[in-house]
């Protein structure tokens, strides 16, 4: 069976490591790259297992599991658009082996709906605004959420500030 | 009285229609799974539904999957054990009419194992979205899930 591991993504992902590539200083030395240090990257994995793993008829109307090479890219964009401080996304099924990553946090809302691979719409609101929300159709950038991110993050933290 | 047999294509699939035997004032259901539900620190209890569980299927000829509670009713069953059975989690409800006002399209898809299964079609944007999770009635609640209809 197909599982998301740290060992299988290893070398996949395309996020800069965080200072932990080693220097080669002979043939014989190795160079290691290891996942990004995040609290909730196990409860993801752990997450995106199961939901490749549902029973067919989950949401009661007959919808499979998530599809394995969808739930893949999910991990390899959160690894590539989090910081070690982003708070843990909801990640929730959809009917036809997609998913949807989700951060509702005080200060706005973040939702990715993963299609498939490299097939991806973005949806950004902000707290307080009279906009209904920012849009984008996702393929292999994905700056725009770092910055959606970055931008909640900002928003939730100025009150402490100001605060302190 | 049953529902009248929906429009089918060539490989008898049902096609996106509007029954006529659906009334405006019929409530069509729509099961909620717990895989559905999202953490949100701005709603009371800090759980909510996700816009994900109002999202259409992408195969084939498929919209997003309803129970009508008329078709359960006329068949002499309970609608809530219904829906409920076997392990179904909670439920919301819509008025056909609100759906058909938003300009979906609201059908009879009689499945093996459910004849009392439809489907709504048509564009689930995600304004569409939020806005079918913001007038979604509570069916089966289930405890400690923000719903925002019902805290209006």
């Amino acid at each position: 069976m197909n599982r998301l591991s740290g060992i299988s993504l290893t070398g996949t992902t395309s996020a800069p490591a965080q200072g932990v590539v080693q220097a080669l200083r002979n043939r014989d030395a190795r160079v290691l790259i290891t996942d990004r240090p995040s609290v909730w990257r196990a409860d993801v994995v752990d997450r995106l297992n199961y939901l490749c793993c549902l029973p067919v008829g989950w949401n009661g109307y007959g919808a499979g599991p998530v599809n394995f090479n969808t739930a893949n890219f999910a991990l390899r964009v959160l690894e590539s658009v989090c910081s070690s401080d982003t708070p843990a996304p909801s990640i929730v099924p959809g009917p036809s082996g997609d998913l949807q990553i989700e951060w509702h946090l005080e200060t706005g809302d973040i939702e990715l709906h993963i299609r498939a691979p490299n097939d991806v719409h973005g949806w950004f609101e902000t707290v307080g605004t009279e906009q209904s929300g920012q849009e984008a159709q996702l393929t292999i950038d994905f700056t725009e959420v770092a910055h959606w991110i970055k931008k909640l993050l900002e928003s939730t933290r100025a009150p402490i500030k100001a605060a302190a | 009285m049953p529902l009248s047999k929906p429009p089918l294509d060539d490989t008898g699939e049902v096609t996106p229609h509007d029954h006529h035997d659906i009334s405006n004032e019929d409530r069509v259901i729509r099961r909620i799974s717990e895989e559905h539900f999202v953490l949100d620190t701005k709603v009371s209890g800090g759980k909510r539904i996700s816009t994900m569980a109002f999202q259409a299927s992408s195969d084939g000829n498929r919209g997003m999957s309803v129970d009508l509670e008329a078709s359960i009713i006329d068949a002499g069953l309970d609608a809530k054990i219904f829906v409920t059975t076997p392990k179904f989690f909670g439920s919301v409800w819509f008025l056909a009419g609100f759906l058909r006002a938003e300009t979906f399209m609201v059908g009879y898809d009689p499945l093996p194992d459910n004849a009392h299964h439809g489907e709504v079609w048509g564009i689930f944007s995600k304004g569409r979205q939020k806005k079918l999770l913001n007038s979604a009635q509570w069916f089966v609640e289930v405890d400690g899930v923000f719903l925002p209809s019902a805290a209006a």
